[in-house]
Parts: C-alpha cells; sequence; structure tokens
C-alpha cells in the first residue's frame, strides 16, 4: 500500500512539473490551451466600440478551454480605480485580469496587487512594445501589466480655415497664439482653442505637454525638478490662453466632453484633445465638421525642441492573489490579448491605437486609419506622466496649483514654487 | 422611575423575571426595537469601529513597506495642524456650504409647506411636482445643473444675456466667487423639497381647532403662525434640521460632480478632502482619520439641535 | 370690496404657485427636451429651446443598448423591499420609543443616529467583505440589508416625532373599549400617524432608488445591477451621452412622480377628531 501511494506520488509531481513547464513560462509566443476548462473573469470599463466582443469571439474560438466571464465597469476612470482599491485592498480574488489606466501600474504594483509579468515577457518581447506606455507599467525595474492599447494628446485643427488663409498647422505656442487672434471671428470662429482646463487629471496631461515641450519637467528619476524656469514660462502659456481669451471663459471647467463640443460645433479653430475626438469629428452625428479636420502634435513653447504628448492608454493586469490554474489562464490571456494578432482586431474594429511597434507600419491598419501614420512619431516620443507610486498625490498637487495659477489666484512662480515644496515631500 | 420596589434590584432581572409593570415595558420595548438594533449593529457597527481602529494607525496601501504600526492619535494631529491646513479649509468650505443651503432650505421648505398646506384645485399636482427634485438621482440633477451653469451651452447664461443683466457668458463654476454659490443654488433646488415634505407632514397634524379658537379670539395671521404653528412645528422642524444638516455636511455627489472641489480647490468639502486621502492616496490611516472627524462633527451638531430646540423627543407625553 | 381683494390675494397666490411649479420643474422639463432633441440640434450654441423634430431614437437605445427594463425591475424590488422593512421596524422602534419606559432612550436615539452619520465611502471596503464573507453578494438581500441600516435613523426619528404627538388619551379609550395592544396599535395609533409613516415611506423609497456606491460594489453581475449603476454605464470614457442619460433620466423619474401622486393623498390623511381641515 505504502509503496504503491509513493509511486502515485511521484507520478502526480512529474506530471504537474511537466504540465507547469507546458501551460506557464512561456517564452516569447502566447500560451496554450489548458487541459482542463478553467474560467477567469475579466472586468474592463465599458468599450463603446464593438471591439471587445470581436476580441472575445476571436479568444474563445482559439482557447477553448479558457471560458471569460466578462464584468463590465461604468467607463470612467475613477469609478473604476476606486472599486478595484476597495476590493483589492480586501484581498478579493474574484477578478483574474481586469484593465488598469496607465497611471496606476506603480500604485498597483506598489501595494502589491497586481502580479509581477517580467517572467511571462522577455526583453525581447517586451522591446515589441512603444516605449513609452512599457515604461508606464514599470515600477523600480518590475512590469505590473503589460499595454493594451495608447493614447496621447494631439492638436485639432479646422484645416479647411486655415487652408482658405493660406496658413500652415501651428508648431509653436505663440503660433497658436496669432493664428487665434488673427482668425477669430471669421468663417463662424467664436474661439481660439479649447482644451481641458477643469480642475482634474486631465488637467495634468494638459500642462505636461506645455512644460515638456517647453524643455521642463517634473521627476527626474525620484529627483524633484519642477522648480524651474521654463515651467514658470508654460504656466504663463496656460494662464494667457485663458486670461488674452484665446480660450473661452468656461475653459478651466472643461473637460474632455466640454472642450469637444464647441469644435465639434465650428466655432472653435483649435482643440487639444485624445484621438477619440477624431472619429467623433468625421463620424458621429452631432459633427457640424466633417472631413474638415486636421492633427499635428501639441506645440512647443519658446524654450522647447521637440512637442512631448502625455500618455493615456490602458494595460491589462493579473491579480496577484489568484490560484495557480487561473493565473495561468489569465496569462495566456493577457498575452493574447496583447499580441500583434488581437491589437490589429482592436485597431481596425476599435480605432484603438495599437502598442506594438509593428502594427503602426500594417497595411490594413493604416488603410483603416490613414492619418496614423503621421502619428506614429508622435506615439513613440510620447511620455507618461511622472512614474511614482503615490502619483496622484503628485497630480492633486499639481492640479490644485495650475487651477490656482490659470484662474489668476496666485503667480505662475507661487504655482511652481508650491508645487516643488509638495511634491519634495512625496517623492522621498 | 417610580416604582419603589425596584430599588434594590438590577433591570437585567426584571428583563429575565418581569414581575413589575415597568420590567415588563422594558422587555415589551426590547423585543420591539430589537430587529432595528440588530439591522443597525449587526452591518455597520463593526465596520464603523474598524475604520475608527485604522485611524489610530499608519497604513498606506501603496507603502506597504511602511507597515501598519499604532500611532495614536498622530493622523488627527498630522490633519489638523499639518496639511498646510487643508483640512481647516475644507471644514471651512463644508461650513459655509452647509449653513448657507440649510437656512435657505429650512426658510424655503417652510414657505412651500404653507403654500401647499392649504386647499386650493391642483394641489395634488403641486405636490407631486415639489418631489420632483428630489427624486432624480443626486449625480444626475448635479449633471444637469452642471450643465445649466456651463458658459456656453448653459441655461443659466442664455436667460441671463437675454433678459440683459450680464452681457458676457459667465463661468460659474470655473470663478472661485461664485462656484460654492452655484453649488449651493442646486443643493436648495434638490432638497427642499425634503424638508417642506417634512415640514408639511409636521404642519398636518396641527389641530384646526387651535386656529379657529385663536380667530374667535382676534389674532391676525401673524400671530397664529408664531404662537401657535412654530411651536407645534418643532418636533418635525427638529427631524428636519438634524438630518439636513447631517446629509449637507457630508455631501459628496454634488460637489464632486459638479466640481471636483475646484475651482482653484476653492468648493473642496471635507467629505471629498476624505475621499482622496482614502481612494486616490490610498492613505487608509489619515482618510480614516478624516471619516471619524466628519462623525465627531456630526454628532456635535446633533447634540446641539437637541438641546437648542429643546424638543425632548425621548421624554414620554 | 372684500371680494375684489380677496380675488387680488388668491391671483397673487396663484401666480406664486406657478412660478414655484414652473422653477421647480423647469430642470425636468429641459431633460425631457433634450431627450428627443435630435441629435444634429442637441449642441447647438446657444441652445435651441425646443427641437425641431421629435427624435425617439434614444429611448429606444436606452432599452436596447442594455438591459435597462432589468435594472429597474431590480431598483423597483430593492427599494420597495427596503421601504417596507424599514418602515415596519421602525414603527415597533418607534412606538417603543415614544410610549414605553426604559433606560438608556437617549443612547439609543444617539446611537441610531451616528450610525447614520458616519461616511460610508470609509466603510465600503469592510462592508464588501462582510458581505462577501455571508454569501450575499448580487443578491437583493446583499442591498436591502445596508440600505435598511442606513435608512432606519430617519424613519425612527420621524415616527417617534410623530407618535409622540398622538394623545395618550386615545390609546386608553381603546383599552377601555377592551382592545389589545396589537389591536390598539394597528387600529387607532398607526392611522393618525399615517403622514408619518408615508413620508417614511417616499424618503426611504427614494433614497434606495437613488443610491449608487453600494449598488456599484457589491452588485457586479449585469443582471443584478440598479439604476444608477445602470445610467453610469451610459457615459464613454470621455462622452457623456446626453440624449441618452436624459431619456434614462426621465424613464427612471415618471415612475416616482406616478408613485408620490397616489401617495400624497395618504401624506396629508387627516385625523378623526380634531382633524386638520386637509
Amino acid at each position: 500500500m505504502k509503496r504503491f501511494a509513493a509511486v502515485a506520488l511521484a507520478a502526480v509531481l512529474v506530471i504537474s512539473i511537466v504540465s507547469g513547464c507546458g501551460g506557464s513560462k512561456s517564452t516569447g509566443s502566447v500560451g496554450t490551451n489548458p487541459d482542463k476548462p478553467v474560467t477567469i473573469t475579466y472586468a474592463r470599463g465599458k468599450d463603446t466600440t464593438p471591439a471587445h466582443d470581436a476580441l472575445m469571439e476571436a479568444f474563445q474560438k482559439k482557447y477553448t478551454n479558457i471560458k471569460i466571464k466578462y464584468v463590465e465597469m461604468p467607463a470612467g476612470s475613477d469609478v473604476q480605480h476606486d472599486d478595484y482599491v476597495t476590493k483589492l485592498s480586501a484581498g478579493d480574488t474574484s477578478v483574474d485580469v481586469f484593465t488598469i489606466d496607465i497611471i496606476w501600474p506603480p500604485e498597483f504594483g506598489a501595494a502589491k496587487w497586481t502580479l509581477p509579468l517580467d517572467e511571462y515577457f522577455t526583453k525581447a518581447e517586451q522591446d515589441k512594445f512603444l516605449p513609452g506606455p512599457l515604461a508606464g507599467n514599470k515600477w523600480e525595474g518590475k512590469l505590473y501589466s503589460i499595454p493594451f492599447y495608447t493614447d496621447a494628446g494631439l492638436l485639432f485643427y479646422r484645416k479647411d480655415i486655415l487652408d482658405k488663409y493660406g496658413k500652415k498647422p501651428p508648431k509653436t505656442w505663440d503660433e497658436v497664439i496669432s493664428l487665434s487672434k488673427e482668425l477669430v471671428g471669421k468663417d463662424g470662429i467664436e474661439m481660439g482653442i479649447t482644451f481641458q482646463g477643469n480642475q482634474y487629471e486631465g488637467l495634468v496631461c494638459d500642462v505636461l505637454e506645455i512644460m515638456r515641450g517647453n524643455g521642463g519637467d517634473v521627476l527626474d528619476g525620484k529627483k524633484v525638478v519642477i522648480n524651474s524656469a521654463n515651467n514658470v514660462e508654460a504656466i504663463k502659456i496656460m494662464r494667457s490662453l485663458v486670461e488674452q481669451k484665446i480660450a473661452p471663459e468656461g475653459v478651466t471647467t472643461y473637460k474632455e466632453a466640454e472642450s469637444l463640443r464647441p469644435f465639434l460645433e465650428g466655432k472653435s479653430l483649435f482643440m487639444r484633445n485624445w484621438p477619440y475626438a477624431w472619429a467623433q469629428a468625421q463620424n458621429s452625428a452631432e459633427s457640424k465638421i466633417k472631413n474638415k479636420v486636421g492633427v499635428v502634435s501639441v506645440p512647443i513653447g519658446p524654450k522647447g525642441s521637440k512637442p512631448s504628448a502625455t500618455l493615456g492608454g490602458w494595460n491589462i493586469a493579473i491579480n496577484g492573489n489568484i490560484p495557480k490554474d487561473r493565473k495561468d489562464a489569465a496569462v495566456t490571456f493577457a498575452k493574447w490579448m496583447t499580441s500583434d494578432e488581437a491589437e490589429k482586431i482592436n485597431a481596425l474594429i476599435g480605432s484603438r491605437l495599437p502598442t506594438r511597434k509593428a502594427l503602426y507600419e500594417d497595411a490594413d491598419v493604416l488603410k483603416a486609419n490613414p492619418h496614423w501614420k503621421d502619428f506614429y512619431s508622435v506615439f513613440v516620443n510620447a511620455t507618461p506622466r511622472p512614474i511614482y507610486p503615490s502619483y496622484p498625490k503628485i497630480s492633486d498637487a499639481m492640479q490644485i496649483n495650475v487651477h490656482k495659477a490659470i484662474t489668476g489666484q496666485i503667480t505662475a512662480e507661487e504655482a511652481v514654487k508650491n508645487m516643488q515644496d509638495a511634491i519634495a515631500k512625496i517623492v522621498k | 422611575m417610580t416604582n419603589p420596589t425596584k430599588v434594590t434590584r438590577s433591570p437585567w432581572m426584571g428583563l429575565i423575571r418581569p414581575t413589575t409593570n415597568a420590567d415588563r415595558e422594558y422587555r415589551l420595548a426590547l423585543a420591539l426595537m430589537a430587529p432595528a438594533l440588530l439591522a443597525i449593529l449587526g452591518v455597520a457597527f463593526f465596520p464603523i469601529l474598524r475604520t475608527m481602529w485604522i485611524s489610530l494607525h499608519t497604513r498606506v496601501l501603496n507603502e506597504p513597506g511602511l507597515g501598519q504600526p499604532f500611532v495614536g492619535l498622530q493622523n488627527y494631529v498630522d490633519l489638523v495642524v499639518g496639511s498646510d491646513g487643508r483640512l481647516l479649509a475644507s471644514l471651512a468650505n463644508t461650513l459655509k456650504f452647509t449653513v448657507s443651503s440649510v437656512s435657505l432650505e429650512l426658510v424655503l421648505g417652510l414657505l412651500i409647506a404653507l403654500l401647499i398646506h392649504r386647499e386650493f384645485t391642483g394641489r395634488g399636482l403641486v405636490r407631486a411636482s415639489v418631489l420632483v427634485p428630489w427624486a432624480i438621482p443626486t449625480a444626475i440633477s448635479s449633471l444637469m445643473w452642471r450643465f445649466i451653469f456651463d458658459d456656453r451651452l448653459g441655461l443659466l447664461n442664455d436667460i441671463l444675456a437675454r433678459i440683459g443683466l450680464i452681457d458676457g457668458y459667465q463661468a460659474w463654476l470655473g470663478n472661485p466667487k461664485t462656484a460654492m454659490a452655484a453649488i449651493v443654488a442646486t443643493d436648495v433646488w434638490k432638497t427642499t423639497p425634503f424638508m417642506a415634505l417634512l415640514l408639511l407632514a409636521g404642519l398636518q397634524v396641527i389641530p384646526w381647532d387651535l386656529y379657529e379658537a385663536a380667530r374667535v379670539d382676534g389674532a391676525g395671521a401673524w400671530t397664529s403662525f408664531w404662537r401657535i404653528t412654530l411651536p407645534l412645528l418643532k418636533p418635525a422642524m427638529l427631524v428636519a434640521l438634524v438630518f439636513r444638516t447631517l446629509d449637507a455636511f457630508r455631501a459628496f455627489d454634488i460637489v464632486f460632480v459638479m466640481t471636483g472641489g475646484g475651482p482653484a480647490n476653492s468648493t473642496e468639502t471635507i467629505t471629498v478632502y476624505g475621499y482622496k486621502t482614502l481612494m486616490r492616496y490610498l492613505d487608509f490611516g489619515h482618510g480614516s482619520a478624516i471619516a471619524v472627524i466628519i462623525f465627531l462633527c456630526v454628532l456635535s451638531i446633533s447634540f446641539l439641535y437637541i438641546k437648542l430646540l429643546g424638543a425632548n423627543l425621548s421624554k414620554e407625553v | 370690496m372684500r371680494n375684489t381683494s380677496a380675488r387680488i390675494r388668491w391671483f397673487l397666490f396663484y401666480v406664486a404657485v406657478v412660478l414655484f411649479v414652473v422653477f421647480v420643474l423647469f430642470p425636468f422639463f429641459w431633460q425631457i427636451r433634450t431627450s428627443i432633441m435630435p441629435p444634429e440640434q442637441i449642441n447647438k450654441m446657444p441652445p435651441d429651446w425646443l427641437p425641431s423634430r421629435w427624435h425617439f431614437g434614444y429611448y429606444v437605445r436606452v432599452f436596447t443598448e442594455r438591459p435597462f427594463l432589468t435594472f429597474l425591475k431590480n431598483s423597483l424590488i430593492v427599494a420597495s423591499t427596503t421601504t417596507l422593512v424599514n418602515v415596519t421596524i421602525g414603527a415597533f422602534s418607534a412606538y417603543a420609543l415614544a410610549r414605553l419606559r426604559f433606560p438608556f432612550k437617549n443612547l439609543v436615539l444617539s446611537l441610531v443616529l451616528a450610525v447614520s452619520m458616519f461616511p460610508v465611502i470609509a466603510i465600503v471596503s469592510p462592508l464588501f467583505l462582510f458581505m462577501k464573507n455571508l454569501k450575499l453578494l448580487n443578491t437583493y438581500t446583499g442591498l436591502v440589508l445596508p440600505y435598511t441600516t442606513f435608512a432606519l435613523p430617519l424613519c425612527i426619528w420621524i415616527l417617534t416625532a410623530f407618535f409622540r404627538e398622538i394623545p395618550k388619551e386615545l390609546e386608553e379609550s381603546g383599552k377601555v373599549d377592551g382592545a389589545t395592544p396589537m389591536q390598539t396599535f394597528t387600529k387607532i395609533i398607526l392611522p393618525l400617524a399615517a403622514p408619518g409613516l408615508f413620508t417614511s415611506a417616499i424618503l426611504v423609497f427614494i433614497s434606495a432608488w437613488n443610491e449608487f456606491l453600494l449598488s456599484l460594489t457589491f452588485n457586479t453581475a449585469d443582471n443584478m445591477r440598479t439604476v444608477p449603476v445602470g445610467i453610469a454605464l451610459f457615459s464613454g470614457e470621455f462622452e457623456f451621452p446626453w440624449g441618452e442619460i436624459a431619456a434614462a433620466s426621465v424613464i427612471v423619474t415618471v415612475p416616482l412622480i406616478i408613485m408620490v401622486l397616489a401617495f400624497q393623498k395618504r401624506i396629508i390623511a387627516g385625523l378623526t377628531s380634531g382633524a386638520v381641515k386637509g
């Protein structure tokens, strides 16, 4: 009896090692279909495009033994963040895979909520992704999630109007201001530019573009470098947009939706927004500017040399506390969802920007989204927001002070000094 | 307690083996209240105690290296003395909001209750319409009003410009001077019905003959109001004020949806600050402390009301 | 002379009533208008007051894009159950607090109140764990329980205030007539406290109907979601589909108005003797 048990035990051990080798530690290619059916729960913010359904269908066809249970979250970033915080801090394992915003990986990784993925994605594999989004998914050298689709700030403009008056799209903020002053009042244009000036995360995205486009930055590794003349100038530029009425007076209350509306109505000459706005301008029933829109990188300031779009985008993360069989299935899922095949589906059907470099040269993708060819340089150079686990605190300090500056409550110098002091306390 | 034979027995004995009427009443009271107490204590008590316990520790979720050491009242000291005065500023904003909205709502609510207390055609419809603002989910009505205050598409600017009261479109929610007022206006629109309903119910139980008798004695409308209505309305007013102040002090959705705490952080109430500390900074230590501070403030306010309005709800009639 | 001045007073009174109703209902009418506004007109700056044509597409999309009827059903069940449970056990507790003699009354009242004063955001996490351990996630009970907890204090306070106002003689006379305490309670006390009962019922119903945070956290299954969460699901990451949101809020508010219209007579159910002139 004892001998039989020992042999059985040895057999079980051997089998588990062998099957373990096959399923989990894939080197570069996507994982394999497990032998027994496994159900994993996948949560993401609502997809307003049909891409999600197409992806799920394609995945199920290929991996018949991994069943996906889909939990749809509200699309807003904050709502999802709070829900994950509530559940993950309670050690919840009801969700296996979920999408996270580009600014959460350091936070979730430092809190030990998401599984580090370095053993599943080799360096060679990681290099196939755009450098900016990949950097945003890392903290202290570890990869805590993998980029799924990306977003970067762009400057939209009324091509028809600029062409009519023989103007070229602006490269600097000075050009934006002078073009606005010249053309506002003509052809139904009532305002120069709309952007996200409300006191919220979007403001940080916008102000970072102006700062970095003027040669300034917030963090250099763990060093706080926000207190610089370049940054003071950048904030002054943003303030002048409000003060000189280049932007409408309510711009300090605008988020993405409010900044899009006047542009869609044909009342604004320029708009800083995310790539989703392109589809809105071209296809939405509410748009009055179909085929009249052009896109170019965000402008630079007098001291800047190249434009720096702020990164958005979502990434796939795996719950660190789930049991092994679900973990393996989740890794397979994550690998497939960020493969060329899946990201291509996302690009063609959902117009989502891929995070894999190869797809920007794919003929089908470029045919469906011709304007992306020009964006490649923008996306390759797009930079994530300051990478630190307490980034929300940094963001808060920036939001409050920049908003005080652009509403004229404090000067740009004071704002920058306050931010330096506050952020120095946070980053140790 | 008027029963002399209970002097030497403890109340608990009376529960187990009731002999006097007082004991029986006590037992009955407990039986009647048991379901409610169970629901309240069972569900909320332990989470609340746990939060209070956490507030005495350091607990930052994305800095697990700090551990969770016991720090006593350090979190509270940090908030009140440190934090660059942010806690005190948020308390000031909260008080501004609470005092303005509650007083406006009380006065308007009373006026409305008096208005629809009388008989007139269409009263049923008016009563039903009064509840519409309260019935719409807060998140939606806050969005609605945010839209109304919008600088380009907003109704308010449109109407005021047409009447000629303003010459340029204003960014009501973008100006630190007007943002709080806009939020208060939205809250007054939304919550006055709640006050009106409670006060109306209170008005309903005032016997009509008191007014008749007063009229016969030659009292005018104002005297009747001051001498009969107000005093008899005290219990309803107390309930309305206590709950309305509690809610206003803890208002979150309306501020968050309309301004997110801006502009220039001028509308950040203590609940918004607490939310940010908990959910953004993942600082459960300080965040729980803020929750406890909110709780203590609200507790003190209700004690104040009970003392001021003198209506001792539990005194037997 | 007297007639004219009375007429003028009534006229002014009606003017005041109309102005008031307009102010109260205007945003709601604006929602109705937005919900039938054709897409090309919805963002017009400055806004048009009336739609150029009636567009019902948003209403169709509300019901076809998501199982909105299911959301409505869930909200209805949760809110009604919460209201029934609350008013019942609230009435029992209020009676005890208003009529019976026992020690620590003020403590009980304060404790009951204190619980409803604690910011829910701070206790969502432990509450989530609690429901999870009791296997009450994605159920109706899982929501009714905390909703009851947080709504009971209001109920108890309102009803205590009302029961207190009812003259003790009425109960005494009931006893004299040979009625049991339960009969006195149901046949004499409750009808007299009807305004308080129906007021609490409406307030509890509405607060349960509109609750968002706990519903979002506990009921994640698509077929168990409630209306406020359902409405939040209309929005995209950056887009606010005003048409659909307006249509959904109209759909959600209309039943509440009907319910109030049905109940509002009961709110003013008068006393029999020494009656209030309604």
